[in-house]
């Protein structure tokens, strides 16, 4: 490139531009891009999913009564100022009243200076109490005043705009979070406890969000510590989704950018990475159903991961070979040094990057032993165990733990595991449901009905239209693989048996509560059913509807419930011998 | 202690933490005992963290009222993340 000429290039021309020198660094950086645009993506709803438990404790409080904790924009604060002036006025009556009433008393004795009728002891009680009432109130009144200034001038110095704008931004929302759980006193001037629990439920699911975004954030800030290797390696200045790396800095992440509109410097080159989201490339990896990344590949030479861990594996059978996840990159992992194995012609080991044959580089992870109890604990900032589940049918039951009760147990080692969401979030809710049949409460009732809703969402999502071609597509890629695609199926259908039971255990549970576990409930459910792989169902009955989810306007030709689990059941097992 | 740590008990029980709550004051973990081949198995506890100047420690939560409040908690949270969840997860 040229010195003295400014320019912005768009990615797909830095791509071509690199395509001719590098072309690993160009897969490399084709990663990175997707591997920002998606976790940003991704970050989006967590973000909104936090606004809005905040939005519903302000709710909370606002139906209290009570200041809104949670200012979550410039029209909040001043809401939050109004609502402290009208309290204010509300004691400044409140303390004039006793006033009065203290006034017409003293009023009574100067009437009668010699007490020739004295005040009865009521008259003399109420005189005390509203006494100790105005004295109260008054300093509450002076101190309250005080604040309401204070916030009132600071407010005048708040940019509506920028403020605005920052309450966008995580880490606000993360102070605002923090900042509460630091000062709950406003918690506990609350004395109905289920109002105390769907306060504490939405903010245990703020955390989870919190550390969802978090987890988001770390892979973007991967992905910008890689853009600013590749800014320094090139000495140009990179323009990503508006910020500007710039070269030569050696910070991580989020901390080398700078604002782009912010006057930048005029420097010899600059390319622009802009309009990520039209970058959206064909993601090059995708996720097979036992949690492993498969690459799809049509050339017969070895243009991929996928077709790299093939040849690795026949030149070396007695390894062990696989894919692994980090983040949302690929990994390759190997259970013996990486200077043991014969490497597919033209490939070589590059230290700090991996196996390359100049256009393909896939990182190595070495894992030379399996981990067990007496491994030393690994680093937790390289999360390199993968959990390879697979799920057994029954279900767990609080008598039979391997955890002892009323035992303290020491935490001698914490280690990071990976999980596939999916497989997540089976092991949890079978481990819910098991865990929540063991109560005899309405609380269970409530939770088993919360819990329908996500097993039937993980269903319908395993059984998708688009999983099964996904499933198709890795049969395609195995087609000389036969074992390993019946293994496929046979986790698959191991999954979906752990799901109908988990899903009996729920229903059961339900209709328990309701009173009759044998037969179909009195009243059928209201609500319209539909096989489309991820049906919708919400139960009735003479539960407490506050426990239950919102329920829908129904079909009163639905089935009933108990109708409706058979013909899940059957739809299940439909699938399962496909 | 975090969500998706796999912790080891008394250098014997392996345990993978699936999700966290807070509830008056303490910190609870949704946690599944791992075989010995690191495989997640059937028991499924609600484990209390207690931190001491010696070290983390859990304890075993049987209360019923706090099982049913975490558990609830728990409950909202997978639907969170399972409503997060796209096809491209599974």
């Amino acid at each position: 490139m040229n010195e003295g000429i400014s320019e912005r290039i768009s990615i797909e021309k830095i791509i071509a531009l690199l395509q001719s020198q590098d072309k690993g660094l160009v897969d490399r950086l084709q990663t990175a891009c997707n591997n920002y645009e998606i976790a940003s993506r991704r970050s989006l709803p967590y973000m909104n999913d936090i606004r809005e438990s905040f939005g519903r404790i302000n709710n909370i409080y606002h139906e209290l009564g009570m200041a809104s904790p949670f200012a979550l924009s410039y029209a909040d604060l001043r809401a939050g100022l109004d609502a402290r002036l009208a309290k204010i006025k509300e004691l400044e009556k409140r303390r004039d009243d006793a006033h009065a009433v203290c006034d017409q008393i003293e009023q009574m004795r100067r009437s009668d200076p010699l007490h020739r009728t004295p005040l009865d002891p009521e008259t003399i009680k109420k005189d005390e109490e509203n006494m100790r009432i105005w004295t109260e109130t008054a300093n509450i009144v002076s101190t309250s005043w005080e604040e309401y200034r204070k916030e009132e001038e600071k407010i005048k110095g708040i940019n509506e705009e920028e403020f605005n704008r920052r309450c966008e931004n995580y880490t606000y929302l993360r102070e605002l979070y923090d900042n509460y759980n630091k000062n709950k006193r406003s918690l506990e001037e609350i004395d109905d406890e289920m109002v105390k629990y769907n306060i504490a439920k939405e903010l245990s699911g703020i955390n989870v969000a919190f550390d969802n975004v978090q987890g988001k954030y770390d892979v973007m800030d991967e992905s910008m510590s890689f853009f600013k290797d590749v800014s320094s390696k090139l000495g140009i200045e990179i323009i990503v989704d508006g910020q500007i790396i710039e070269p030569g800095k050696r910070n991580k992440g989020k901390d080398i950018v700078t604002d782009a509109k912010e006057p930048t410097p005029k420097i010899a080159n600059k390319v622009e990475i802009d309009k990520i989201d039209q970058l959206a490339i064909e993601e090059p990896v995708f996720k097979g159903s036992l949690g492993k990344d498969i690459v799809d590949t049509k050339d017969e030479e070895i243009n991929n991961s996928f077709k790299l861990v093939e040849e690795l594996r026949k030149l070396n059978p007695t390894a062990k070979i696989s894919f692994v996840r980090d983040g949302i990159t690929n990994n390759i992992k190997v259970n013996k040094p990486i200077n043991t194995l014969t490497l597919p012609a033209g490939f070589k080991y590059l230290t700090n990057e991996g196996l390359s044959n100049g256009t393909l580089t896939i990182p190595i992870i070495e894992e030379i032993e399996k981990v067990n109890v007496n491994q030393e604990l690994p680093n937790m900032d390289k999360p390199n165990n993968v959990i390879n589940n697979s799920p057994n049918v029954n279900l767990a039951s609080k008598n039979s733990s391997r955890i002892a009760s009323n035992q303290e147990f020491k935490v001698s080692k914490i280690r990071w595991a990976k999980m596939v969401p999916y497989i997540k979030s089976v092991i949890t809710m079978t481990g819910i449901a098991g865990m929540a049949k063991d109560l005899n409460t309405d609380q269970a009732t409530s939770i088993n009905a919360d819990l329908s809703q996500s097993l039937q969402k993980t269903y319908g999502l395993l059984v998708s239209k688009n999983n099964n071609e996904r499933i198709s597509e890795i049969e395609n890629v195995l087609s000389e693989q036969g074992s390993d695609v019946k293994k496929n199926n046979d986790i698959i259908h191991k999954l979906k048996n752990k799901l109908i039971n988990a899903w009996k255990v729920v229903s059961k549970g339900v209709r328990t509560a309701l009173g009759d576990t044998d037969k179909p409930p009195k009243k059928p459910p209201m609500t319209p059913l539909s096989f489309s792989l991820a049906p919708q169902v919400n139960f009735a009955g003479d539960i407490n509807p506050d426990l239950l989810p919102p329920l829908e306007v129904g079909d009163a030709s639905a089935p009933s419930q108990e109708q409706w689990l058979q013909d899940f059941s059957n739809e299940m097992h439909k699938d399962l011998g496909r | 202690m975090n969500v998706d740590n796999v912790i080891t008990l008394n250098d014997d029980i392996n345990c993978l933490l699936l999700d966290k709550a807070n509830f008056q004051g303490n910190i609870y973990f949704l946690a599944v005992v791992l075989d010995e081949n690191e495989e997640p198995t059937d028991d499924t506890v609600v484990l209390k963290e207690i931190d001491k100047p010696d070290g983390t420690y859990v304890l075993k939560e049987d209360n019923d009222f706090i099982l049913s409040q975490v558990l609830g908690m728990f409950t909202k949270s997978l639907n969170t993340f399972v409503n997060n969840m796209h096809e491209n997860d599974i």
